[in-house]
């Protein structure tokens, strides 16, 4: 059979169940009515022939029943057929039938791969109060290219002025170890900055989150104080209720831990989930002397904002836009060359939506993301381009 | 076989057999091809629907006979079974293997002491 005659018989075949039922059903009408006709021709009135007709046959039903039978019967025949002669064709080449094989197991496979990391990074939004006015700073210059591209001279010149907003918070994800001796104790961390929490919307689910009065270098009044994941808090203190105060080892340096977050919230990055938070002021009592907190050149936070209610990403972002020489002038690396001074001052500021998930997923899979990196090595300092080494298309230094 | 009425039982496969042979002779339908069985065999055999139209559908799937919608002398339409050259080739076969057979069981069923 040629393959299209093959197609169109297939395709009729679709349809061909429904007509056959029709079709029998005539020809067992037919059959009743040549019957009768039969018996009123040997005298018998039309009532009492079509009643003995129908008594002859029998259950139309079970006539139908068995003449149903012999199509299955045909069915699995054919059926049984074609399985046959395809396992034959199949043996008869078994590395196509291999090939297959894997096509079809791969194929699947990676759709349902692809699904489960759309489905987690894309398709959740972020657990925190109305996502859809979180958006996250990023210079224009780059999109899509840095996982974290502030400095926290330009964070210390932006936080002043989160009033024009619905609040601004930054972060930066980091591994801690928790280990009071011995072997490590690797757990996901976050370095946020004071309005954290509040400024997501993020409730204590016991104790309290952190605030700007713990976001002081050494600490506030609590001292260094650390906010634990609800997973953590499952897992290394059994969900008991005295953690509360209780003082937590990060990097061999002790937190007290002030608050639990709720089981729902995983941190700011669908796809991730964190551990510890701790003030983004205390970071030089974690890394000491490696402190970047004062370092121009290194570039590794995030920085949110929430618009305010009604307050459009076209307006934010002009608001932001005409504060940005000032927020440029007051966090510029000093030294360097003229061109990068002035390339640093007019790279604009621009705003995406964090709600979507679409950043965060490609801030997630991207290869190259350094805060997977050991700890200590999990930032990035990020020199001045250098104008002539980009104009000769070479990497920056 | 339902059609194995009473004491007239028909041997399995007889009646696609006989179906065949009515066909042979004219294109008719089901039941036309019934009342001809009854008729031929003097009311020997007496089908019915449920045991006739299962052998012709089992008759056509196998591409022995063909069904075709015609319109009868009574001006109705009716399907008509004609025998396809497989069809003819089968009867043909059929036939040949049972005179053989029926003629060995009549000389068995006859036989006496003395033949032996």
């Amino acid at each position: 059979m040629p393959p299209l005659t093959r197609v169109i018989a297939g395709l009729r075949g679709l349809f061909r169940k429904q007509r056959r039922e029709q079709e029998l059903d005539d020809e067992l009408r037919g059959y009743l009515e040549n019957a009768t006709d039969q018996k009123m021709l040997a005298g018998l009135t039309r009532e009492d022939a079509q009643r003995a007709a129908r008594v002859e046959m029998g259950s139309l039903d079970a006539v139908k029943e068995r003449v149903r039978d012999v199509w299955w019967e045909s069915l699995v025949h054919a059926s049984w057929h074609d399985l046959r002669y395809a396992i034959r064709t199949l043996r008869r080449s078994p590395g196509f039938a291999a090939v297959v094989v894997l096509t079809l197991a791969l194929g699947i496979g990676a759709n349902t791969a692809i699904f489960s990391v759309v489905n987690s990074l894309l398709l959740r939004s972020l657990p925190v109060v109305e996502p859809q006015r979180l958006v996250t700073i990023s210079s224009s210059t780059e999109i899509g290219g840095s996982t974290a591209p502030w400095t926290y001279a330009i964070w210390e010149q932006i936080r002043p002025q989160a009033h024009l907003f619905d609040g601004a918070l930054a972060w930066s994800s980091q591994r801690f170890d928790l280990a009071q001796g011995g072997e490590t104790q690797p757990a996901d961390g976050l370095f946020a900055s004071g309005d954290f929490f509040t400024t997501l919307g993020v409730p204590a689910l016991l104790g309290r989150t952190l605030s700007p009065a713990d976001d002081v270098p050494g600490g506030g009044p609590d001292g260094p104080v650390a906010v634990i994941s609800y997973g953590l808090w499952q897992r290394r203190f059994g969900g008991n209720a005295n953690v509360i105060g209780t003082p937590l080892v990060v990097e061999r340096i002790p937190f007290t831990i002030v608050g639990v977050t709720p089981p729902e919230f995983f941190g700011t990055e669908v796809g991730r989930a964190f551990d510890v938070a701790v003030p983004l002021a205390t970071e030089p009592l974690i890394r000491g002397k490696d402190t970047l907190l004062d370092v121009r050149r290194a570039y590794w936070l995030t920085v949110m904002l929430r618009l305010k209610r009604g307050q459009s990403p076209d307006a934010a972002t002009a608001t932001l836009r005409a504060l940005q020489p000032r927020i440029r002038e007051g966090a510029m690396p000093a030294g360097g060359p003229a061109r990068a001074q002035q390339e640093f001052l007019s790279e604009p500021f621009s705003l995406v939506p964090a709600a979507g998930g679409t950043a965060a997923a490609i801030r997630t899979v991207a290869p190259d993301d350094p805060r997977r990196g050991r700890a200590g090595a999990a930032h990035r300092v990020r020199e001045h381009r250098q104008p002539a080494a980009r104009a000769c298309g070479g990497t920056p230094a | 076989m339902r059609s194995a009425d009473k004491q007239n039982a028909l041997v399995q496969g007889t009646l696609e057999m006989l179906i065949l042979k009515t066909l042979a002779l004219e294109p008719m339908h089901g039941y036309g091809i019934g009342g001809r069985i009854g008729q031929i065999s003097n009311g020997v055999f007496q089908v019915n629907a449920g045991s006739l139209f299962p052998a012709i559908y089992r008759l056509e799937r196998n591409g022995l006979i063909k069904g075709e919608w015609r319109v009868t002398e009574n001006n109705r339409r009716a399907k008509y079974y004609a025998l396809t050259a497989p069809g003819r080739a089968t009867l043909k076969r059929e036939t040949r293997g049972w005179e053989v057979q029926t003629a060995a069981i009549a000389r068995i069923l006859q036989a006496s002491a003395g033949d032996l």
